[in-house]
């Protein structure tokens, strides 16, 4: 069990800037070590281990990998999203699609993981205020929402299938859904 | 009934009695005593009159696993190993090819199958638990994203619209557990409504005493109080935590939940001692520090002050309930029970034989409080 100090968060914003740097060199435990022996010149009482920052730095990385992930939004899309009269639907809808491109899944239903979800909608200020209720909302464009397996029940949905023309779309990364939805969805 | 086996003949020597033990280990009786709760559970879900096959079929079915159970239990003196029937729980797959008779035929075997526990054996096996809150929770997302609340409310909502209806057949449908109106289920469902109902009141005031007299509040010191109590109350670490480690299981939770717990108390503890105060004066700080709040978590003036905080509990007693006779004992649960004092001078529980002992007389009570303490 790692020891957390209270500072927790700027330590590990200092960490993670520094293992961007390292990480096109060494080895994640090698980048661990490295750290530690930092992290001990500034706070001699501290007991962080080297797993919990091997932890830190692999998560770092899939995240950023993840971020890499193209995602396409078809035109007929665009503009069924641009039709939404209210902002709140439009994002939402806007994110259950992005949502979809990223996690695929040859059935029908995708797996709906709201915290995360919203996560990528970060940069959209109005996101935080956005709750489970609202996608009450987009109840009329068609989206379903299933309770799936017994064993290890997990919620899906699904949302309406809207024709699109293959070749007319546009891309952009995981990393800039909200952007892009502030830029070129949002009614300001 | 069924016929007596007669029981082969054993010479007891050390052979034999290993052999015993072997063939009574990874018995069934457990297994197949459950299968028989789980018809039992079953059968109050065919209570309409036309369900009678059912429920005669049930009861047969749970005759039969009387027999297995006891020639299970007998297997061990030497007798052969009995077996349940599979057709108990295995379902057989409804195929799209099949005629319509023997469409209602399967339909009417997979309904009799036992393959789940009945609702009230969350609380024996920790799995069940889970997977039942598991399932539970998901279909609260469910309701919250389609109807704007939660499933519990939904549930008792008088005139469901036909979705609604659909969502809570869904969910009956392919529950985990079997919620039929079984004696056990009504029985937990009770319990669950009393027990449940037993919670903090936000009215209640702490009984720690507040020293406000002797000590004057500096602001810069109760910063730092407040400092401490936000770090002690923070959950933000574990939600980070969690997400680095994808805890599945609740033990992993669990684990972490509480060894992070343990790291910030101890860290919170190094500060305060920092602070160079002592208890009395702490208590009049955090009694300062909880005014500020409208629901203020009095267990982080318990975990930061640990076992000295007793000292400086002026009440020197509690009050207890014990079974009594009298009827203006509060019911619970078809007995009687009255608040009664115990004293910190008392007798310990430990100490005694008989339960009444704990309770001082009103001539112990007299004398204990005339007796000049500081004597000792």
């Amino acid at each position: 069990m790692p020891r957390i100090s209270m500072s927790f968060d700027a330590q590990n914003q200092r960490f993670i800037s520094d293992v961007k740097e390292l990480e096109a060199f060494c080895s994640d435990e090698e980048i661990a070590e490295t750290l530690m022996d930092s992290y001990f010149c500034e706070f001699p009482k501290g007991d962080i281990k080297k797993e919990f920052l091997v932890g830190l730095i692999r998560s770092n990385r899939r995240e950023a990998e993840e971020n890499e992930k193209e995602i396409r939004l078809y035109s007929n899309e665009l503009q069924f999203l641009l039709s939404l009269d209210d902002n709140k639907a439009r994002l939402l809808y806007y994110l259950l699609l992005c949502w979809e491109r990223l996690y695929p899944c040859e059935k029908e239903y995708i797996k709906f993981d709201f915290v995360n979800m919203m996560k990528l909608a970060k940069e959209v200020p109005f996101a935080k205020n956005i709750k489970r209720e609202d996608i009450q909302c987009l109840l009329p464009y068609g989206i379903e929402f299933r309770c799936i397996g017994s064993q290890n029940p997990i919620v899906c949905y699904k949302l309406s299938d809207i024709e699109n023309d293959e070749t007319d779309y546009v891309s952009f990364k995981r990393g800039d859904i909200g952007s892009f939805f502030v830029d070129r969805l949002e009614e300001k | 009934m069924y016929d007596k086996v007669k029981v082969p003949l054993h010479k007891i020597n050390h052979r034999n009695l290993v052999e015993g033990y072997i063939k009574g280990f990874g018995s069934k009786v457990g297994i197949y005593s459950n299968h028989a709760t789980e018809i039992e559970a079953l059968k109050a879900l065919f209570q309409k009159p036309e369900q009678k096959p059912q429920r005669d079929e049930l009861e047969r079915r749970k005759k039969l696993l009387r027999e297995v159970v006891g020639a299970e239990i007998d297997s061990a003196k030497g007798l052969a190993k009995p077996k349940e029937p599979a057709y108990f729980t295995r379902r057989i797959t409804v195929m799209e090819s099949d005629s319509d008779i023997t469409k209602a035929e399967k339909y009417y075997h997979n309904s009799l199958v036992i393959d789940k526990k009945p609702y009230f054996f969350r609380y024996l096996y920790p799995k069940v638990n889970e997977k039942f809150k598991a399932y539970e929770n998901s279909y609260n997302e469910i309701s919250k994203c389609i109807f704007g609340t939660k499933f519990k409310k939904l549930l008792v909502k008088p005139d469901k619209t036909e979705q609604e209806l659909n969502l809570i057949r869904r969910y009956q449908k392919f529950c985990p557990v079997i919620t039929s109106n079984c004696t056990m289920n009504i029985l937990c469902r009770q319990v669950e409504a009393v027990d449940f109902e037993i919670q903090y009141d936000k009215k209640y005031v702490t009984m720690l005493p507040d020293f406000k007299t002797e000590y004057k509040v500096v602001p810069e010191v109760l910063k730092a109080y407040k400092n401490l109590y936000h770090k002690y109350s923070n959950k933000k670490n574990i939600s980070y935590l969690k997400s680095i480690y994808n805890l599945d299981t609740a033990a992993g939770r669990n684990n972490l939940k509480f060894g992070l717990r343990d790291l910030t108390l101890e860290e919170i503890k190094e500060e305060w001692v920092d602070l160079g105060m002592g208890a009395k004066e702490s208590l009049t700080y955090i009694h300062a520090l909880a005014r500020s709040y409208t629901k203020f978590d009095w267990s982080f003036a318990w975990d930061l002050l640990g076992d000295i905080i007793l000292d400086y509990i002026t009440e020197d007693y509690t009050e207890v309930p014990v079974e009594t006779h009298d009827e203006s004992g509060a019911l619970y649960f078809g007995k009687r029970y009255e608040l009664k004092k115990v004293y910190r001078n008392g007798p310990q529980l430990d100490d005694l034989e008989d339960i009444d002992d704990f309770f001082l007389t009103d001539e112990q009570l007299e004398e204990l409080n005339a007796t000049d303490f500081d004597e000792f």
